[in-house]
């Protein structure tokens, strides 16, 4: 009974922390986002795009239900400067795996309608060149943690 | 004749080079904003106005140690990461945090009102004091602290700011003492705070 229990909720805390799609053959690891503070009017997606199939993937948008539109940017920082632009495409070659991570490429979420609550489970729709779409949903970490630079 | 359309032609592709460096920003990437080198005295006059619409001139910057950080609240990522970052420094430091001055000047004064500047930061460490104002004394503290900013238009409409993503630590007569750099690791810049605290004379 109580191993049940517990199994169920390893179950769900893992499905948060580390949960995956497929769309073919490829691999949408641990979409994720931040929370944000009020009125803050950008959020970010992050996640790990593994191509495990013999066709390559280009990424050409999302959308989400919470922001206006989705933009895909390449951040940098160089010299100490942040720079950010829009990029058209990603592409996600036969094999390859491309990560969506703080300090280079992400999904900007512009012009979201409410803030991000830590926790909260994000519905984001992604879509690819050859028409094909998927569901995922972006786990909010908090406001500037992510997994990997938790700060201790 | 051949000649005249060869010098028109050579005039012609260096004017689109030209444009084409400035448009990408290659220019900026050879020759990067000059960073005022440490031990310079950084702080000028300066007036802006905090989130409760208070004046904050150099006054409030000198006399203590002071922490400075540039940026805009629509930035989707650095800000919120180094105001978090921020955040658990100072909690950590405690009350000897009460001893440093901490502000947050906007690049992106058009849309970071006292207002929307406050409701950011709340979600932050409540030492960390929002400044904002109009653009030319933005443009000023910006210049004198070598902070590069850039606004960058967004196809499609709307726009981001480019901008320096370093905190820059200052001592109590203003004199540029450190950085920390964007998701420097937790115990360099703890320590860095420490060092400003005790040169502060504490």
């Amino acid at each position: 009974m109580w191993s049940a229990a517990a199994l169920f909720l390893l179950n769900l805390i893992s499905a948060a922390v580390a949960h995956e799609y497929v769309l073919g053959g490829l691999r949408i690891v641990h979409p994720w986002t931040h929370a944000t503070p009020p009125g803050a009017t950008t959020g970010v997606a992050y996640m790990r795009l593994v191509n495990t199939g013999s066709v390559p993937m280009r990424l050409t948008g999302a959308t989400t239900p919470v922001a206006r539109r989705v933009e895909i940017h390449e951040m940098s920082v160089a010299g100490g400067v942040m720079r950010m632009r829009r990029v058209p495409s990603l592409d996600i070659g036969a094999g390859a795996t491309v990560e969506l991570k703080p300090g280079g490429i992400h999904l900007m979420l512009v012009g979201l309608n409410r803030a991000l609550q830590q926790e909260d489970m994000i519905p984001l729709t992604l879509a690819f060149a050859n028409g094909a779409t998927v569901s995922i949903d972006l786990y909010a970490e908090a406001i500037g943690v992510g997994p990997g630079h938790h700060n201790h | 004749m051949r000649a005249a359309r060869l010098v028109a032609l050579t005039a012609v592709s260096l004017l689109i080079a030209l444009a084409l460096i400035a448009r990408l920003g290659v220019w900026d990437a050879l020759f990067p904003p000059s960073t005022p080198s440490f031990g310079a005295s950084i702080v000028k006059p300066f007036a802006l106005t905090d989130t409760n619409g208070r004046k904050v001139t150099e006054h409030d910057m000198l006399g203590r140690p002071a922490v400075v950080f540039f940026g805009f609240t629509y930035c989707p990522e650095v800000c919120p990461t180094t105001l978090a970052d921020l955040t658990n420094w100072l909690g950590e430091l405690g009350p000897d945090a009460d001893r440093l001055t901490v502000f947050f000047v906007t690049v992106d004064p058009a849309r970071d009102t006292p207002t929307e500047l406050g409701k950011y930061l709340a979600s932050f460490d409540p030492r960390i004091r929002g400044l904002t104002g109009n653009a030319a004394d933005i443009d000023g503290i910006a210049k004198a602290f070598g902070i590069y900013y850039q606004r960058v238009e967004i196809e499609g409409g709307g726009y981001t700011m480019d901008h320096t993503a370093s905190i820059l630590l200052l001592d109590p007569s203003g004199h540029l003492v450190g950085t920390i750099s964007y998701q420097e690791a937790k115990d360099a810049a703890v320590a860095k705070l420490k060092r400003l605290l005790r040169a502060g004379g504490a």
